[in-house]
Formats: C-alpha cells, sequence, structure tokens
C-alpha cells in the first residue's frame, strides 16, 4: 500500500529520518516505534507530503507520492493526531463530513456516511450528531478524530499517537474500537506511538526506529522474541523483555495436544500468554485446558510452555 | 469570546449579596445632582451666559415629582436581584427616565419662549446632563447583565422609540440645541455625510493595509516585533498633529507634481484627514486581526492541513472563523475610535461634525459645540451598538 525506499529527511543538518526502508502491506496496521526524537512522526508527515523527503522516494498505491498533487494524496489518506485537531466551530456531524466535503458528495451520501461512521466509532449520531467538540469527553473527542479521518473512505490511515492524551482504561477502549473498525474496513494503518504495549496488541507489523534509523520489523511476535539490537530489547523493557514477549505471544504459539481431558473453562486460541499466567496465578495452578487446537484436539498450555524459548 | 455571551453561564452570586449595588449607587447620583445642578439654563440670548433653573423650577411639582419616583422604582428594583425580568424593568426604567427628562426640558423651553420671546434661549443644565448620562449607564448596566438576547434588546430598542418619537413630536424645537440645528439642517445633513464618508474611507484605509500588516506579522512572526514597534510610533504622535503634520509633506508633493492634484491629492482638505485617520486605525486593526490569527490553535490548522484543505480552504474554514470574535471586535473598535476622531478633520478643512464644533467654539456658541459633539457621540453609540448585534448573530451557535 505505501513503500518507504532509502529515505532520508535532515532538519538543519540533523538526520531525523535515515534510509528508511519500509514497505507497510494492504490491509495491514503496522506501528512505527520508538523513542521521542527517533523520527517515527516525520516518518508519517512524509507520507501524505507535510514534510516533503531529502532522499529516497516513497511509492503509494504504486505511484510516487511526489507525482500526486499534494491535496489529492492527503484526501486519500485518513489523518489522526494526538491533539485531535476537531475544528471547534462545528459540530461533530460537520467535523466528520470534512473530507467527504472536500471531496464533493451528494449530501444524501455524506448524511449516510457520517451516520454510518458515528455508529462504527461507538457514537450514536442521535445523541452525538450536533452537539460541538467542547461538549464531548477527550476520548469522544478522539472516536470523533477517527471517525472523520475514515470518512472519506481513506486507503491508507495515518496515526500520530492518537491515543496519547486519553487516560488508560479510556484508551483501551479506543484500541478495541480501532481494531474492530479495521476489521470490518479492512483500511490499511501506518501508527506511530511510543506505547510499547499499544504497538504489541494493535499492529500486525512492528517497525522500530531508533535516531532515525530502521532497525527491525517483524511481527510483534517475531520482534519480542528475537530483538535485533540491544536498542530493540531495550525499547521492549531491557530486562522486563520476557514480560512484553508474553503479551506478543498467543496461546496458539505455545500450546499442546492434551493428554487427559479437563473440565475446567478452556481458554482462548488467540488469548495472549500474558492472560493465561494471569489466569494461572489467580487460580493456582500451572496448566489450563485450551479450547480447540488448529487440528480439532482438545489442548493444554502448561506453565513450561510458557518460558520455552 | 468564541461563545456567544448568551451562552455564558451566569455569574454566580456572591452569598449574601441581596442587592446591586451599581444602579443603587448611580440612581442615587442622579437624585444628588437633580437636587443641587440646574435642570436647564435659561439665557436672554444665543451669546449671553443664563441663569440655572432647578427642577422644581422648571418642571413644576407634577414632572419633578414623577422624575423622582422612577428613580426610587430603580432604587427598589436594585435592591431585589432574584425579581424576574429585573435588569429588563430596569432598563426600562432608565428609559423612560431619559425620555421624561428630556420632554419636560423641551416644555420648560417651549412654556420659556411663550412668556419671554424668541431670543431666549433654553439649554440644558448640568443637572440634567448628570440624570440623562446616569439613564444611559443604567441601560448599558442592564443590557450587560442581562444574559437572554431579546431582554438585552427590549429596553435599548424600546427607548430609542421613544426618544424618536419625542423628537418627531416637535416638543424639543425651543430648546436651544434644537434651534441650533434648525437654522442650518441643510448644512447638519451634509456634515454629517461627510463626517461618514471620512469616517468609512478611513476605516476602508485601515482595514485594507492594517488588515495585510496584520497577517504579514502573522504568517512571519520574526517581523512582527519590528512592526509593531513603528505602528506604535505612529499611534503616539497626538491625534491633532498627525492631521497637521500631513499638511507639509502633501503640499510639498503637489508641488512637485502638480498632476497629483487632479487626483484630489492636496495638503488640506479630505485627503489628508483620511490618511491620518487610516494611519490611526492601522495599529488596532493590524494587532487585531494578527491577535486573532494566533489565536487559532496550530492542532486545528495542522488537522485541516492533514485533510487535504487548500491554503484558500484553511483560511475560509478555520482561520476567519475562528478569529472572527476578535476581528469584529477589533473592526468596532476601529470604527469608534475614527468616528470620534474625525471630529478634527475640520480642523485642516475637511469638514465633518467638528466644522460644528470649532465654529461653536468659535462664537463661543456651547450648544452649537453641542450639537457637533452629541451628534458624534451618538454616531459612536449607534455603531457600537450595531456592530455589538452584528457580532451576537455571527457568532450564535446553530443548535439543531
Amino acid at each position: 500500500m505505501i513503500r518507504f525506499e532509502g529515505v532520508c529527511k535532515s532538519f538543519g543538518g540533523a538526520r531525523a529520518v535515515n534510509e528508511v526502508t519500509l514497505d507497510v502491506a494492504r490491509g495491514s496496521l503496522c506501528a512505527l516505534v520508538g523513542t521521542s526524537g527517533s523520527g517515527k512522526s516525520t516518518l508519517l508527515r512524509l507520507a501524505n507530503r507535510l514534510l516533503e523527503a531529502d532522499e529516497g522516494s516513497i511509492r503509494f498505491d504504486g505511484a510516487d507520492v511526489t507525482n500526486i498533487p499534494p491535496v489529492e494524496l492527503r484526501r486519500r489518506m485518513g489523518y489522526v493526531i494526538q491533539s485531535v485537531g476537531l475544528f471547534p466551530h462545528w459540530t461533530v456531524e460537520r467535523n466528520v463530513a470534512t473530507v467527504p466535503r472536500l471531496l464533493g458528495w451528494s449530501p444524501a451520501r455524506i448524511g449516510e456516511r457520517v451516520a454510518e461512521l458515528l455508529d462504527l466509532v461507538g457514537l450514536p449520531p442521535g445523541r452525538h450528531a450536533r452537539r460541538y467538540p467542547d461538549e464531548l469527553s477527550g476520548g469522544q473527542q478522539q472516536r470523533v478524530g477517527v471517525a472523520r479521518a475514515l470518512a472519506g473512505e481513506p486507503e491508507l490511515l495515518l496515526m500520530d499517537e492518537p491515543f496519547g492524551a486519553v487516560d488508560p482504561p479510556t484508551r483501551r477502549g479506543l484500541q478495541d474500537s480501532l481494531m474492530a473498525i479495521q476489521k470490518r474496513t479492512g483500511t490499511t494503518i501506518l501508527l506511530v506511538t511510543h506505547d510499547v504495549e499499544e504497538a504489541i496488541r494493535l499492529s500486525g507489523t512492528l517497525a522500530v526506529l531508533d535516531q532515525g534509523r530502521l532497525l527491525q520489523t517483524g511481527t510483534p511476535a517475531q520482534v519480542l522474541t528475537q530483538p535485533a539490537t540491544d536498542a530493540v530489547a531495550r525499547f521492549f523493557g531491557g530486562p522486563l523483555l520476557g514480560l512484553n514477549r508474553l503479551k506478543a505471544l498467543r496461546v496458539g504459539d505455545r500450546a499442546q495436544a492434551a493428554a487427559s481431558p479437563d473440565e475446567r473453562e478452556p481458554i482462548d486460541m488467540d488469548a495472549t500468554l500474558e492472560a493465561a499466567l494471569a489466569r494461572m496465578v489467580a487460580e493456582g495452578c500451572s496448566r489450563l485446558p485450551v479450547r480447540r487446537l488448529a487440528d480439532g484436539t482438545r489442548g493444554v498450555l502448561d506453565l513450561a510452555d510458557l518460558v520455552r524459548p | 469570546m468564541r461563545r456567544p455571551a448568551g451562552r455564558e453561564p451566569a455569574p454566580a452570586r456572591r452569598a449574601g449579596a441581596n442587592l446591586d449595588v451599581l444602579p443603587l449607587l448611580i440612581s442615587a447620583l442622579a437624585l444628588v445632582a437633580l437636587l443641587l445642578g440646574g435642570f436647564v439654563v435659561v439665557a436672554p440670548n444665543r451669546l449671553l451666559s443664563g441663569t440655572p433653573l432647578s427642577l422644581w423650577q422648571a418642571a413644576g411639582p407634577g414632572g419633578a415629582a414623577s422624575l423622582l419616583a422612577i428613580l426610587g422604582v430603580i432604587a427598589l428594583l436594585a435592591a431585589r436581584p432574584a425579581l424576574r425580568f429585573q435588569r429588563v424593568l430596569i432598563g426600562l426604567a432608565a428609559g423612560t427616565l431619559m425620555v421624561l427628562a428630556l420632554a419636560l426640558a423641551g416644555m420648560t423651553a417651549s412654556e420659556q419662549a411663550a412668556a419671554a420671546g424668541r431670543l431666549t434661549r433654553v439649554s440644558l443644565g448640568a443637572g440634567f446632563w448628570t440624570l440623562f448620562v446616569a439613564g444611559l449607564l443604567l441601560l448599558a448596566d442592564s443590557a450587560e447583565r442581562e444574559t437572554h438576547r431579546a431582554g438585552k434588546a427590549l429596553p435599548l430598542l424600546a427607548t430609542l422609540l421613544g426618544l424618536a418619537a419625542l423628537i418627531a413630536s416637535g416638543r424639543l424645537a425651543q430648546l436651544s440645541l434644537a434651534r441650533e440645528y434648525a437654522v442650518r439642517q441643510q448644512a447638519y445633513l451634509d456634515e454629517m455625510l461627510r463626517h461618514l464618508q471620512l469616517t468609512g474611507s478611513g476605516l476602508a484605509l485601515a482595514l485594507v493595509a492594517g488588515g495585510a500588516i496584520g497577517l504579514l506579522a502573522y504568517r512571519r512572526p520574526r517581523r512582527a516585533g519590528p512592526v509593531f514597534a513603528a505602528l506604535n510610533i505612529v499611534q503616539t504622535i497626538p491625534s491633532l498633529a498627525l492631521f497637521a503634520l500631513l499638511i507639509g509633506p502633501l503640499t510639498v508633493l503637489t508641488g512637485l507634481f502638480p498632476a497629483l492634484r487632479s487626483l484630489g491629492i492636496a495638503g488640506i482638505g479630505p485627503f489628508p484627514a483620511i490618511l491620518a485617520l487610516g494611519l490611526y486605525g492601522l495599529l488596532p486593526v493590524a494587532r487585531g486581526v494578527h491577535a486573532g490569527l494566533s489565536a487559532v490553535p496550530n492542532t486545528v490548522v495542522e488537522a485541516a492541513l492533514g485533510m487535504g484543505m487548500t491554503r484558500g480552504q484553511i483560511v475560509r474554514h478555520t482561520l476567519i472563523p475562528l478569529a472572527l470574535p476578535t476581528l469584529l471586535q477589533t473592526l468596532r473598535l476601529t470604527l469608534v475610535q475614527l468616528i470620534g476622531l474625525a471630529v478634527l478633520a475640520a480642523l485642516i478643512g475637511a469638514g465633518g461634525l467638528g466644522t460644528f464644533i470649532f465654529q461653536g467654539l468659535g462664537q463661543t456658541a456651547a450648544d452649537l459645540v453641542l450639537l457637533g459633539a452629541l451628534s458624534a457621540i451618538a454616531l459612536a453609540l449607534i455603531a457600537d451598538t450595531a456592530l455589538r448585534g452584528l457580532t451576537l448573530f455571527l457568532l450564535r451557535r446553530p443548535q439543531n
């Protein structure tokens, strides 16, 4: 969907992005992670040409972005920022309708789309469409921000620390909504975050940046089991890396065929190992029945399976 | 400032505060002034100074009693802040006070003219003016604090209607002020129109040039400092001096390029007056535009850009609407300031309402001075009120 190739960007001599090559597949969710100043936001802003790359090329759906007028390019990409940036003088409805109106859709189509999106982000339009941003909570504002970014049926959604400014429970709610939305719409998402847990939870692909360089890409499980460099390991927890690995791995990755039946409530295959460990601790046991293995047989997960390399 | 005033929460009342101090104070002051100062001044002719008549002498016991009764009603209303429509009622009472006081003064003038002949002049005295200004303050205070939009406008409109009806009825015709107007009706209309033209042209100049400067300062923040420093210097030139200062250079300029004269450019007359007014409006307009635009949150502009708005769309959909409250306030303040300043234009031969003021000063005819000054004040008040109304209208939040 979008491919960065040898992309460099400097600000006054300092390289913010250095020779980054990254391919984000259609329909995937790629999280750009790294500490502050690692260049992840810069990379995102290069994608929709809020910044222009010094070197290298960025291809969007096969075309070089420099050949697409910025305004057109941005209307084909949704954009969500941490501070939301809703238009305070417009109602929720009008905010969400921004890009469709820019694209010149018919009022009927816009109305339909706005209602659909507000439902999608969990804000029933009957109650929220006519409200103003300052009448919403921070979490609701960010939901509107996501709806607004999706309104123009973008091929790619760019999100710059979208949930960084809301409290943890609200953040988890927003993350769940985002995963559900992506499942339904199949939109490709490029997300910037410095929240390790959020990155592991949401992403299909992690791209770890440090000082402008791309250190490693891979699934969360790959990156956490085989960090390419010390910097990657440090970013994902250093000595606590193992705990984060439990968040990235699923029960299905480690479960084995069950020898004997177990009458207790089985755990789901796609639950995280962290959840499995939590249950073992809570129940004071070292084995859990697993709902069904890929071959249809009952499975079991042993504490030893969790710590197996 | 973004929300219309009508939506703001009512200011919390202090516990135990069970009366409005301001209206009480104002009505008490008006009472003292009425008792001490002359209500009208009667002079044997236009130029001699006259003798003051007290309210009792001028309006008789009935008139005096009714004015005092209204003051009493205002004081009673002020002591009962919990009353429904209290502010609207105070506003209406204040308007009645103003209209009645003017009517009584007009009647006195008619009686005096009938008794002592056409040469007699009856002017409005210190007592009257204090009462009238007190009424105006009460009216403004009630409009300011009333939260309901119709409640804000009602007393004001009723008072204006009352004053207009009183003037139209001819009952004021024998007041010295009205007689000064009557002998120069055509000149008054001409100078009023000229005043509006000067103010309008000066404002247009200030809006275009000041707007451009404000925009430049917003786009290039590093230049904002020096630009505003330069404009501040212009503002420190005394207004009278600025009008006079332009005479020299412009005369030299037209001497060098006589062709300029055919364009209306000259050392005296309307051209330098408009230029001076425009220069005076430059700083407030530039500052207002700069402040208004700077107050628009960066995140909103970034979001607009990121969503694919063109430059024009960003200006139209975010910068202008979000800066609008400040821009409208700037327009209002600048207009009111220029209406007042345009009085000085008469000094360099540009005409306007100042003509009457300076004529009156020359002839020591106080009522002619008043005719010009009051007209300029009325003009400023009307412009201010109209723009406040427009602001409320434009900034309302459409609900459903």
